[in-house]
């Protein structure tokens, strides 16, 4: 598949987001379920991928502060960017690794994505009752600091944010 | 020695979780048919359906789970089976909790190897429980690959495959995370 702008969604190569489950979009986003609650969000990567960062749509509120990563499926961090300014309503965010390029081959990774507030608003569909845990995504509290190795829970809230990787 | 280049066109990686809907199983024969999603209690007792996969990579499966519907009752069972018939794994009778809820049981761990065909399979033991479900056809649920068997509660050891006389499809799966 080629990429039609540089960017790597978590609905990329997913047969799951498609599928008629329920799943409802919101364009003027949702705030964040919890301040420094961190959602994982399964990624498909199926060739090999330069990533300088994580991309997000904002909602039509911005607030405090966002942190990115990238994980490998065993949890384990090879990303992170800096605590960056939540800013542009209803528009896409980019966000930098502060360690540099990730390159990634074919596998399973998982985007995160956490803010420090529960005020600000990110793009996100809702999954039909019960199906959260079908899409893969997981969560972790007290997480605004990405960690070096992620202890995963089963997602608890609706929320499954609109996040991606910014591909080099 | 010349420079490596690495395969580009390698197919799209299995997913932590694989469900009836995953393109790995019968995913592309559902949603050709815009199939309606909802909630139903018209599941025959004690037939299990079996429903085909072909995995793209090596996994190991850590749970199996199913999405209920509104009404809970009575006990259900989940499995892998070979593609002969022989249970590689399952939940045992498991007594549904909650309704309209994710479910998911955790099992001995296992591998399931690439390009190898299984079957995920799933019984409930009365015809009250609701599980989330899709409505679908015998002909084309045939066609598709999927199975069946009666008086398969438990799940057996070894499964008698016949071909599927049911209309209702629930939705249940593998999850190879055991977070999910």
């Amino acid at each position: 598949m080629s990429l039609k702008n540089n960017r790597l969604w978590i609905y990329d190569y997913r047969d799951d987001f498609f599928r008629n489950t329920g799943l409802s979009a919101s364009q003027g986003g949702v705030a964040w379920p919890s301040a420094n609650l961190r959602l994982y969000c399964q990624i498909k990567v199926a060739k090999i991928y330069t990533i300088s960062g994580v991309a997000w749509l904002n909602g039509s509120v911005v607030s405090g502060n966002v942190t990115g990563a990238l994980y490998d499926k065993d949890g384990v961090r090879l990303g992170q960017t800096a605590s960056t300014a939540q800013s542009g309503t209803t528009s896409e965010q980019t966000a930098s690794f502060s360690g540099g390029n990730v390159i990634l081959s074919r596998g399973i990774y998982y985007v995160s994505l956490s803010l420090d507030n529960g005020t600000g608003r990110i793009n996100r569909w809702a999954p039909a009752v019960g199906t959260i845990g079908t899409y893969g995504i997981l969560e972790e509290a007290s997480a605004y600091s990405p960690p070096s190795t992620a202890t995963f829970s089963l997602a608890t809230n609706t929320f499954i944010p609109y996040i991606g990787l910014v591909v080099v | 020695m010349g420079q490596y280049i690495p395969p580009q066109n390698l197919p799209i990686p299995t997913g932590q979780t694989v469900s009836v809907t995953s393109r790995e199983a019968i995913g592309p024969a559902l949603n050709v048919n815009s199939l309606s999603y909802g909630n139903t209690s018209t599941h025959t007792a004690n037939r299990a359906i079996y429903i085909p996969f072909v995995l793209n990579d090596l996994k190991t499966y850590k749970k199996l789970w199913v999405v209920t519907g509104s009404v809970s009752s009575g006990n259900f069972d989940l499995g892998i089976y070979s593609s002969g018939g022989t249970r590689l794994v399952s939940t045992g009778s498991t007594a549904m909790s909650g309704t309209d809820t994710y479910q998911s049981i955790s099992v001995t761990n296992g591998d399931l190897q690439p390009n190898t065909l299984y079957y995920m399979a799933w019984v409930v033991d009365n015809a009250t429980a609701t599980f989330r479900r899709w409505a679908w056809n015998t002909l084309e649920a045939g066609a598709a690959g999927c199975k069946q068997e009666t008086s398969a509660f438990p799940l057996p050891s070894t499964a008698t495959f016949s071909a599927p006389a049911w209309t209702v499809l629930p939705f249940f799966g593998i999850s190879f995370e055991a977070a999910l």
